[in-house]
């Protein structure tokens, strides 16, 4: 079975400017995650996507259709970063028009309209001007826009821009519903702690070539050059220590503190099952065991570092 | 008065930084007066990036030869037939410094012509909407955060809005000026010639930046500025022409911001039907125009400042 | 269709709700204005006005309200909540033409409509200009919108220099140049339909014109449309936004 969305050798240049370079990947349904420094192509590949720009070389294709093609618009939203609407209607008359571009009669467009509209938490707003709107209820806009028609596949494009802590816990909560109905959702960010709330699935761009794709831990596993780091809170610190510097799986101790061991090690799964049976064997309690670059800060920071610096 | 010091604090604050290594800059400034040039520059810099105006330059040139070569022929005419075979005969004096005289005149009337229309479409390109634009993107502050006085702005903004129209024309006056010189005229008639035709396009682009600047004050929408602009430029010329040929009042004629010049330059090359008090119009009706639309720029952009605060 | 009469429908809808398009539609009306003053104090109502209202009030509602605000959804990329929907892009282009025709047209038809009533009024109208003129005007109003939508697409970072500059061409610089070429002017076009004659004023301003019929009259507006709006087709099909 073919992949929802399929980018095939697609690359792109704006004259001079390398947009995306040869870029090959598939996307299945869930929450993937889409992440870059600025530059790095995000936005022109989901503008390949949506087929706002046409790729200078190879080809997208979702559920096996090249793009665009007015029978995968049917399946798709797309909430884009502009954050300007049509600034002379209200919202609701915003969406119901879109709504009616989508095929819908102007009674059911209508309905629609308001239907989700208040599933974006704009019930109160949704008769009022667009041009009144702040910069949390136009992303929520462009979030009901975009999934109106009940799309398969959601693109949002900096989804997170402009919101206030509050407005991101709900928005992250709103995709992570969408993403949860079966749908395939496409986030853009550069905010990577909300992204890694919403999923461990991420694609990684940078200067416009693909730099890494699939789930955030076995990404970080791949990533060798940087040994992973897992910090430990024991009242004896120095006789733990000991014991794993015999390991073969450990690469340096080092202490932080009185009560904190930092372990360096290329085999976690492996780290990680022996720590508490060797503290258990040692009689020592186990106050903490976390890993501080296990997230998706740290490998974004590997990855593109690995990136300037050559191979990761 | 003494004044007395501010009181202490009754206890320090919880944390303070005092930055030790931070000292003014004393160093040499340029003068604030050379900011309208600083401002001009950098926007006729970035007008020639714009394919619009090398598209009008480009017309400009074109029609800078065509009337060249077209005067220059009218010109040469009388010199190549008397000199030839066909010849009628050594012209007389008197109808010689007729030749003279209208030849002359001929360069300051040319001159507007030929580079009208793409002085108007660079005055509504780069003026009709630069005030505009920076109302638009909220730009104010790049310029008022620094010692720019909004008189000193809206002089850069003049001089960008007809820089290159003001080197388009130029240079037409100066092609123009070099083939009287080379075909009919004496130095000093030439001299004369490209005098008046400097103020003649001076007058013409002073009047047309200015109100290009006014409605550009009134809009964010850059569209909606040039259509004014191109509104009070057409919808005048029509207007009162029509209105003077309707009323039989040829001095109606005069008081749109085209025509007023126009009427200026007949009276450069004595050729104007105004006469006694009439004579005071087109440089009334330009005055008010000008002055008019500095003024309106100018209260706008005292309010924009204060706006943006 | 559905989809370019709910874009149509949507445009006039904003062009009520924007302020600038009131105060634009007062170009319209000035002319009646300027005619009724006219023509109330002997002289002809029509002869002056008429030609305001074509070529000069007509072109500068319609280009700002037009090609302003679509160059405007270009330039600021709201066309793009339109173009990921399943619809092929020249529908936009459509719906668009017919809204600002419906609204524009309306406006000058209602202006042409007053001028030719205080042509009527001041005593010199035969009856068939009450109906000629605003017709025609409604006929401009059309041709202007299809023209700007043209513009808008294919220029829209600069969409009303862009078509003020191509009309300053084809109403004053080419007829000023040559009598015959006044067969390129929308609005000579627009004045032989509404059959008012201008020529007068009309030789002072741009010169002689030559004889045209109405036939010819409405060729040359329909390619005044077509050539800009095809173009404009072909291009945003594959367009990069």
């Amino acid at each position: 079975m073919s992949a929802v969305l399929e980018f095939v050798g697609v690359s792109k240049w704006y004259g001079a400017v390398l947009g995306l370079r040869d870029v090959s990947l598939q996307i299945n349904p869930g929450i993937t995650g889409l992440l870059g420094p600025n530059g790095a192509g995000k936005s022109t590949l989901l503008k390949c996507m949506t087929g706002e720009v046409q790729p200078s070389r190879g080809e997208v294709r979702m559920f096996g259709r090249r793009v665009p093609a007015p029978e995968v618009f049917r399946k798709l939203g797309y909430a884009p970063e502009i954050e300007v609407f049509f600034e002379e209607l209200t919202g609701r008359e915003f969406v119901a028009h879109l709504a009616e571009i989508s095929g819908f009669g102007r009674d059911e467009a209508d309905r629609r309209a308001a239907a989700v509209l208040q599933r974006v938490g704009l019930e109160s707003a949704m008769n009022r001007r667009v041009s009144t709107y702040s910069k949390g209820m136009r992303q929520r806009t462009k979030l009901a826009q975009a999934i109106l028609h009940e799309p398969e596949v959601v693109l949002l494009d900096e989804p997170m821009t402009g919101l206030d802590p509050l407005g991101r816990a709900q928005m992250v909560a709103l995709i992570q519903s969408i993403g949860a109905e079966g749908r395939t959702v496409i986030v853009s960010s550069h905010i990577l702690d909300e992204v890694e709330v919403m999923t461990r699935e991420i694609v990684v761009l940078y200067q416009g070539q693909l730099l890494a794709q699939g789930d955030l831990h076995a990404i970080r596993g791949l990533i060798d050059r940087h040994p992973h780091h897992l910090a430990l809170r024991t009242p004896k610190p120095r006789e733990l220590a000991a014991a794993l510097a015999n390991e073969a799986f450990v690469v340096a101790l080092r202490f932080d503190g009185d009560d904190k061991l930092m372990v360096e090690t290329r085999d976690p799964d492996r780290c990680y099952s022996a720590v508490p049976r060797i503290a258990k064997e040692l009689g020592l309690p186990l106050l903490s065991l976390t890993s501080p670059d296990d997230n998706l800060g740290a490998v974004f920071r590997y990855l593109t570092m690995g990136a300037r610096g050559g191979a990761a | 008065m003494a004044t007395s010091p501010a009181p202490k604090p009754a206890s320090s604050p919880a944390g303070v930084v005092h930055s030790l290594a931070y000292t003014r800059y004393a160093g040499p400034r340029r003068s604030p007066a050379l900011v309208p040039l600083v401002i001009a520059r950098y926007a006729l810099m970035a007008q020639l990036r714009q394919r619009g105006v090398k598209v009008a330059l480009l017309v400009g040139l074109l029609l800078l030869t065509i009337f060249a070569a077209a005067m220059g022929f009218k010109w040469a005419l009388p010199t190549i037939v008397s000199g030839s075979a066909f010849g009628g005969g050594a012209m007389g004096a008197p109808q010689l410094a007729e030749m003279v005289r209208e030849g002359e005149a001929d360069v300051l009337t040319m001159t507007l012509r030929a580079q009208f229309l793409p002085a108007f479409l660079l005055v509504l390109w780069c003026g009709a909407g630069a005030i505009s634009a920076d109302l638009m993107a909220g730009a104010f502050q790049f310029h008022f955060s620094r010692p720019v006085s909004p008189s000193r702005y809206l002089a850069g903004r003049m001089l960008s809005a007809s820089g290159w129209a003001l080197a388009l024309s130029m240079a037409t006056l100066l092609v123009l000026c070099i083939e009287r010189l080379a075909f009919q005229s004496t130095p000093l008639g030439a001299a004369r010639a490209f005098g008046l035709g400097t103020v003649a396009v001076l007058l013409e682009l002073t009047s047309m930046s200015a109100v290009a600047l006014g409605v550009s004050s009134l809009t964010r929408r850059k569209g909606l500025a040039q259509a004014m602009f191109a509104a009070i430029v057409f919808a005048g010329w029509v207007l009162f022409r029509s209105l003077g040929a309707l009323i039989r009042a040829p001095w109606v004629k005069t008081l749109d911001l085209v025509s007023c010049v126009d009427a200026m330059v007949s009276q450069f090359n004595h050729d104007s039907p105004l006469r006694g008090a009439q004579a005071a119009i087109p440089a009334l009706a330009w005055l008010v125009w000008t002055a008019g639309a500095l003024a309106l720029a100018g209260w706008r952009l005292s309010r924009a400042e204060v706006n943006r605060g | 269709m559905s989809a370019a009469l709910s874009i149509a429908r949507v445009s006039i809808l904003r062009a009520v709700r924007r302020p600038s398009s009131w105060w634009l539609s007062a170009l319209a009306f000035l002319p009646a204005a300027l005619g009724g003053w006219l023509g109330a104090t002997g002289y002809d109502a029509l002869s002056v006005p008429a030609p305001l209202l074509v070529y000069v009030a007509a072109p500068l509602l319609v280009v700002p309200w037009v090609a302003g605000v679509l160059g405007e959804a270009f330039e600021r990329r709201t066309v793009i909540y339109w173009f990921v929907r399943p619809m092929a892009r020249p529908t936009a282009l459509l719906g668009e033409w017919l809204g600002a025709a419906a609204a524009v047209g309306t406006v000058l038809l209602l202006g042409g409509a007053m001028l030719a009533v205080a042509n009527a009024l001041t005593g010199n109208a035969a009856i068939s200009s009450l109906a000629r003129l605003p017709l025609a005007m409604l006929a401009e109003a059309v041709a202007l919108a299809g023209f700007s939508v043209g513009v808008a697409t294919l220029a829209p970072k600069h969409p009303v220099s862009v078509a003020i500059g191509a009309l300053a061409v084809t109403e004053v610089a080419l007829p000023s140049l040559w009598g015959p070429l006044q067969v390129v002017s929308l609005s000579r076009q627009v004045l032989i339909l509404a059959g008012v004659d201008a020529s007068p004023l009309l030789h002072s301003l741009v010169g002689e014109a030559p004889s045209s019929s109405v036939g010819i009259a409405l060729l040359v507006m329909a390619l005044f449309v077509a050539i800009p709006l095809g173009l404009a087709v072909r291009t945003v099909i594959d367009r990069d936004l």
